[in-house]
């Protein structure tokens, strides 16, 4: 209850474009969304790039923001969108330079589904995160990556098959 | 129950989402279905597996410490822009209030009237031509409701934007209406084909421009909109009311109740399915390094559509004492021809970013569609640069206002402070020829020292010979001027936050400018 009525009090100024407040919220809910990126993208100082740049663009298009209650879906779609094309954009720049391997934390190595999930393709991987991650409703995700719940349904499903596959195959190497 | 109906449930199950009936259903088949007991308990595991690698993933310590510098950081950069948009905002004003009659106040809003006749003149031309070419198309699709005709007269698209022309005719004469996009737009097609990007609150809509129109009470617009994913669709508009046109010419006060939020509406239902056919843009990959005081620029990208040419750049700031803010780029010259800044005019208003010390940005000039450049010079005109120089003035609320408190050797004067929400401050500055600054970055704050505020601000380019212009009779045409340098002289803040009473305010330093006029060469493959 106590969190809800900052929550709104924090949304008033978040709609008024008080950066402080916008920074606190995500500094409240920051494990949650440092587990999304982190496993989107594996890269401490990408994840790190993502919350800046989901903080500027909350912060700069909240007047879009329609109904308060979609405060957080809307945030989290800006969220993965952000993952999303800072992982691309990696991806085209390894290609060109394969030998940039920064960042290959001692963290990766211990986690290893986690490790497993950037073999998947991008629509399972991004459903899988936010389920067992982030821990979201199969209909707040679909709410987020805009998808009937059926979808999400069926790539949750499919996303974790094809996974085991891959861990599998790993095993068995 | 099946093992396909079975496969289909086990998501729900894991997560202990199934009813009572479907669960117990789906545990018959489970205990009777060998294959299926095997995947369901490799799937229990892997989601355990998941759940407590999750649990692993802890947030490093100096995490949001580092999140908030950078964000202090872009904002720092950023200001620059958000000065663009306040003064933005006092042009639109002004847009408001000239088109609305011919009867012009004074000499320089004469001076603004002939500009923006011959900008929308300009717009008329090039649609013209985007037909002629087969880049855009005529249309005549109107739609009436509560006797108001709303018509949509041509569109032209590409991957950079949509233009949707747009004239609204009050039959009954009597008024002007236009359409605002934020209030009562909706595109119906909106989730099918756009970029799910920003949802649920995303509107394609991203911009307009008002147009001149002789005709008393017809009105004539365009709507910037965010490029379709598909090249070959439509756009399903519908209006459900319309703003009215309130504006007497001249009269600040009406000027101002625009900013106050004080609209007329009227209501009705106008629908249109406008067709749209996308034509690429010509993209150039480009890699030129230039340096400016000491900090590279790098170009990156020329986007040349049919609508807009966009120039994609980065650049670092190797001095954190007085930092590139903002780069003008006046000029992009091909075959000797020059196409301009746009300012936001051309619809789609470039994007800006930080990423991993660098600042990227873009440029947007007219279009060089028809051109078909193979090389095309950068005119870097002047950058901008901020100055950190902090001072803190308490503003003493047992005396009356004015106050004022000196800067740099320059006198700025709290004028009127009227408490509310938001609290409405006005804040002045003195012009002097020698002032060591251009325009100041400040804040307001409360007793707590927090507050957030917004400003709109008015002043005068100064130009190379020391000529005054007014700011909002040249914002957007500051390439008419010979390096005009940018002076704030009047604030009309709007401050936000505790108890709306702000105690004083801080000045975190102040900007300059610096012209270069270098001309950097590239050439397109």
């Amino acid at each position: 209850m106590i969190t809800s009525i900052s929550d709104s009090t924090m949304l008033k100024k978040i709609k008024k474009q008080d950066m402080t407040a916008v920074i606190e919220w995500f500094d409240i809910r920051k494990s949650k969304f440092y587990k999304i990126g982190w496993a989107y993208l594996k890269s401490h100082h990408d994840v790190e790039d993502v919350f800046h740049n989901t903080i500027i663009k909350v912060n700069e298009k909240i007047g879009q923001l329609k109904e308060d209650k979609y405060f957080e879906s809307w945030v989290t779609t800006i969220f993965i969108n952000e993952c999303r094309s800072i992982y691309r954009k990696r991806k085209q720049r390894e290609m060109t330079s394969p030998l940039d391997t920064e960042d290959s934390t001692p963290l990766e190595t211990k986690l290893e589904v986690l490790a497993e999930l950037d073999q998947l393709d991008e629509k399972y991987k991004e459903m899988i995160i936010l389920k067992y991650l982030k821990g979201y409703s199969q209909e707040e995700i679909a709410v987020i990556l805009k998808l009937p719940v059926g979808t999400v349904k069926s790539r949750l499903y499919r996303g974790l098959i094809l996974l085991r596959k891959i861990i599998e195959e790993g095993e068995d190497e | 129950m099946n093992c396909r109906e079975s496969q289909e449930q086990l998501i729900d199950y894991l997560e202990g989402n199934l009813d009572e009936i479907s669960r117990i259903e789906l545990e018959l088949h489970l205990q009777g279905c060998v294959g299926c007991q095997q995947e369901m308990r490799e799937l229990q595991q892997l989601v355990a597996a998941l759940e407590s690698d999750s649990e692993r993933i802890q947030v490093p310590d100096d995490f949001m410490k580092n999140v908030r510098t950078k964000v202090a950081k872009s904002q720092e950069s950023s200001r620059k822009s958000y000065k663009q948009r306040a003064m933005i905002g006092l042009v639109a004003m002004l847009f408001l209030t000239v088109f609305v009659g011919t009867a012009v106040a004074t000499n320089s809003f004469a001076s603004v009237l002939d500009w923006w006749k011959d900008l929308s003149a300009k717009q008329d031309e090039q649609t013209q031509d985007y037909v002629q070419h087969g880049l855009g198309e005529r249309l005549n699709l109107a739609a009436e409701s509560n006797g108001v005709k709303v018509t949509i007269t041509s569109v032209v698209a590409d991957d950079i934007q949509t233009l949707i022309y747009y004239e609204i005719d009050d039959q009954n004469k009597g008024n002007k209406y236009m359409i605002n996009y934020s209030d009562g737009l909706k595109i119906a097609n909106q989730d099918q084909d756009w970029k799910r990007e920003d949802h649920p609150a995303y509107l394609p809509v991203t911009n307009h421009l008002s147009l001149y129109s002789k005709t008393d009470h017809v009105y004539k617009g365009r709507l910037g909109v965010a490029p379709m994913t598909t090249d070959v669709g439509s756009i399903q508009l519908e209006l459900s009311k319309l703003e009215k046109v309130t504006q007497t010419p001249g009269d600040p006060d009406t000027a101002q109740s625009v900013s106050g939020g004080k609209k007329e509406f009227v209501a009705g239902d106008w629908r249109f399915d406008i067709p749209v056919k996308k034509h690429p843009a010509i993209v150039h990959k480009i890699h030129v390094e230039t340096k400016i005081d000491g900090n590279p620029i790098i170009f990156d990208k020329l986007t040349i559509a049919p609508t807009i040419t966009v120039l994609s750049y980065r650049y670092r700031n190797e001095n954190p004492d007085k930092s590139m803010e903002y780069i003008k780029i006046s000029s992009l010259e091909s075959k000797g021809k020059l196409v301009y800044d746009q300012f936001g005019l051309g619809g789609y208003g470039g994007s800006s970013r930080y990423e991993k010390g660098w600042n990227s940005a873009e440029a947007t000039f007219e279009s060089l569609y028809f051109e078909k450049p193979t090389d095309v010079k950068i005119h870097i005109d002047s950058a901008t640069f901020s100055v950190s120089k902090h001072a803190k003035f308490a503003i003493d609320s047992s005396k009356g206002l004015p106050q004022s408190f000196e800067y740099l050797g320059n006198k700025l004067t709290i004028e009127q402070m009227e408490i509310g929400t938001p609290t409405k401050i006005v804040m002045t500055e003195e012009l002097n020829p020698n002032r060591a600054y251009e325009m100041l970055d400040y804040h307001f704050y409360d007793k707590d020292g927090h507050g957030g505020s917004g400003a709109s601000i008015n002043g005068y380019y100064i130009d190379k010979k020391g000529d005054k212009y007014k700011i909002g009779d040249y914002l957007l045409r500051q390439n008419e001027l010979d390096h005009p340098r940018m002076f704030s002289t009047e604030h009309h803040i709007e401050f936000s936050g505790g108890n709306n009473v702000p105690v004083g305010v801080e000045i975190e330093g102040y900007k300059v400018t610096s012209f270069y006029d270098k001309v950097v060469g590239i050439s397109l493959d």
